[in-house]
């Protein structure tokens, strides 16, 4: 596989993404949290956020969490069935791998484009924390929610938040580009992120792909928040993301090894 | 059967397409048996076959999508799996049901398929003309006819100027209009782009008007290859000629 070629193939993927669910997804599905996080302010006054030590923080400690404990991992799922959804309608798979790129550059490129776009729904969802952080002082003025807006920590949860992503998303884009069921995908999905509630306070939580966003943002935004205590948590936080990365590399590596190998009927 | 090695070399030099011993087994099941395929550079080669007869299997070894269980390819002079990538620069194939993403315009569909082969931007225009598909190009390809994405389909085929065309039922669901329009674009290929078409199908009319070569398949094992025009020396259509090698090999009529 060459570095040229991947990029190439990468270029063409981010390309047929135009016009697709997947990238519609991808842009819609962060403002949902944010907007439960409206919705939770309007009805309850807001005031348990506004009138704690750290009014930032605890307004991004709920709103990430609201995306990191179950949308995340559902969308990691979706997404992935609908990117690899667009060769199993159209069997497109014959056709790309009887074109000269690698099918290593091929495949690689699929699992780059999963990562892409969930890249791209943090940074709507980064966005939509800042717009949240301007309407939060008109919404409830008595609040004084008028602070400065904390973009630089903001970013850095939200960031920890992605990367802590990576492997389910390496893992459910393996599964939707062997098998084209999207019931598949999202089931092994759904009991995931069962399993991962049920383990989520447990030390074996940073071994579980779909607890990883919700361990990372629950230890994540003491941390960069300077919250008193925070500092024993950093090494669960630099163990879990680096268990996604690794995870995501690992998954694509085999997984791409996998799915070279196979005949295209 | 394996031809001595100077003999094979010798066949490949004026032979887009050579196949020796080519078999695919998938379980119990013999696909494709011992197929020696000969493929002559600048002809319409016509493979044909009934239904589940091993065409799409064969033509799927011949692009490296599925691996022989036993035997050579040679496309283009190159082996296959081996110079994988030599082999698909020049080879341009729609195999089945063409590949167009119908969320695009026919215009990104084919741009998709030239980078990632490398084409220059002309080959884009170029390939509508051919395909008589300029216009068209510029909507969503969810709003074509089946003879709209057929053609289409050929046009990215066509990309890459490729030495061999391969076509695996090119009129498939198409209305008559339609399949004159494919058959009259399938004819003019070899002086119009130099190349080689193999073009599968069990319409025997259909290959009967095109193809200058023909190599029959029956139940994964060839059962006749040649020009046409000796084996239809003795008046006979290539229905007869067919009918009756397929009734030899399958001990029944069709």
């Amino acid at each position: 596989m060459k570095p040229a070629g991947f990029v190439g193939c990468l270029i063409v993927e981010a390309l047929k993404l135009r016009r697709t669910m997947a990238l519609a997804l991808a842009i819609l599905l962060p403002a949902a949290p944010v907007a439960f996080f409206v919705i939770l302010i309007l009805s309850q006054g807001g005031a348990e956020f506004s009138q704690s030590a750290h009014p930032s923080a605890m307004i991004v400690l709920g709103l990430v969490g609201l995306w990191a404990v179950f949308p995340l991992p559902i969308f990691a799922a979706v997404e992935s069935s609908l990117l690899a959804s667009v060769e199993h309608q159209n069997r497109g798979w014959k056709h790309i791998f009887a074109l000269p790129p690698a099918r290593g550059s091929l495949i690689a490129a699929k699992f780059a484009a999963a990562a892409l776009l969930v890249t791209i729904a943090h940074a709507c969802l980064f966005v939509y924390a800042l717009v949240l952080f301007r309407v939060l002082p008109m919404l409830e003025p008595a609040q004084g929610f008028d602070g400065p807006i904390p973009v630089v920590a903001t970013l850095a949860v939200i960031a920890a938040c992605a990367a802590s992503s990576l492997f389910v998303v390496g893992l459910h884009t393996f599964i939707a580009m062997r098998w084209a069921s999207f019931a598949l995908n999202v089931g092994i999905s759904l009991g995931g992120i069962l399993y991962a509630l049920g383990v989520l306070d447990t030390r074996q939580a940073k071994f579980i792909p779909w607890a990883l966003p919700a361990l990372v943002h629950k230890v994540a935004v003491p941390w960069i928040f300077d919250l008193p205590g925070a500092h024993s948590e950093i090494r669960t936080l630099t163990t879990a993301i680096a268990i996604s990365v690794g995870g995501f590399i690992l998954t694509a590596v085999a997984g791409g090894w996998l799915l070279s190998r196979r005949d295209v009927f | 059967m394996l031809l001595p090695a100077q003999a094979a070399t010798s066949t490949r030099a004026d032979r887009a397409v050579v196949t020796r011993g080519l078999t695919k087994r998938l379980g119990r099941i013999t696909a494709v048996n011992d197929v020696a395929l000969e493929v002559p550079r600048r002809c319409i080669y016509g493979f044909l076959g009934l239904n589940g007869a091993g065409k799409t299997t064969t033509i799927r070894m011949l692009l490296g999508l599925v691996r022989p269980t036993a035997g050579e390819v040679h496309v283009l002079g190159f082996p296959m799996p081996e110079k994988r990538r030599d082999v698909l620069l020049s080879v341009g194939a729609v195999v089945e049901q063409p590949t167009v993403y119908p969320h695009l315009t026919g215009f990104e569909n084919l741009e998709l398929t030239r980078r990632l082969i490398g084409a220059a931007p002309a080959s884009i225009p170029r390939a509508l003309e051919i395909v008589d598909m300029a216009t068209p190009a510029r909507r969503l390809v969810r709003e074509y006819s089946t003879g709209m994405r057929q053609r289409l389909g050929i046009a990215i085929a066509l990309l890459g100027s490729p030495e061999l065309l391969i076509l695996d039922e090119p009129t498939n669901g198409l209305d008559p209009v339609g399949i004159e329009a494919i058959r009259e674009l399938i004819r003019g290929l070899p002086v119009r782009m130099n190349a080689t078409v193999l073009v599968s199908s069990h319409i025997l009319s259909e290959i009967e008007q095109i193809a200058d070569h023909v190599g029959i398949l029956h139940e994964g094992r060839l059962a006749l290859q040649g020009p046409l025009a000796p084996l239809r020396a003795g008046g006979k259509s290539l229905e007869q000629i067919f009918f009756e090698v397929t009734r030899v090999r399958g001990g029944s009529p069709q």
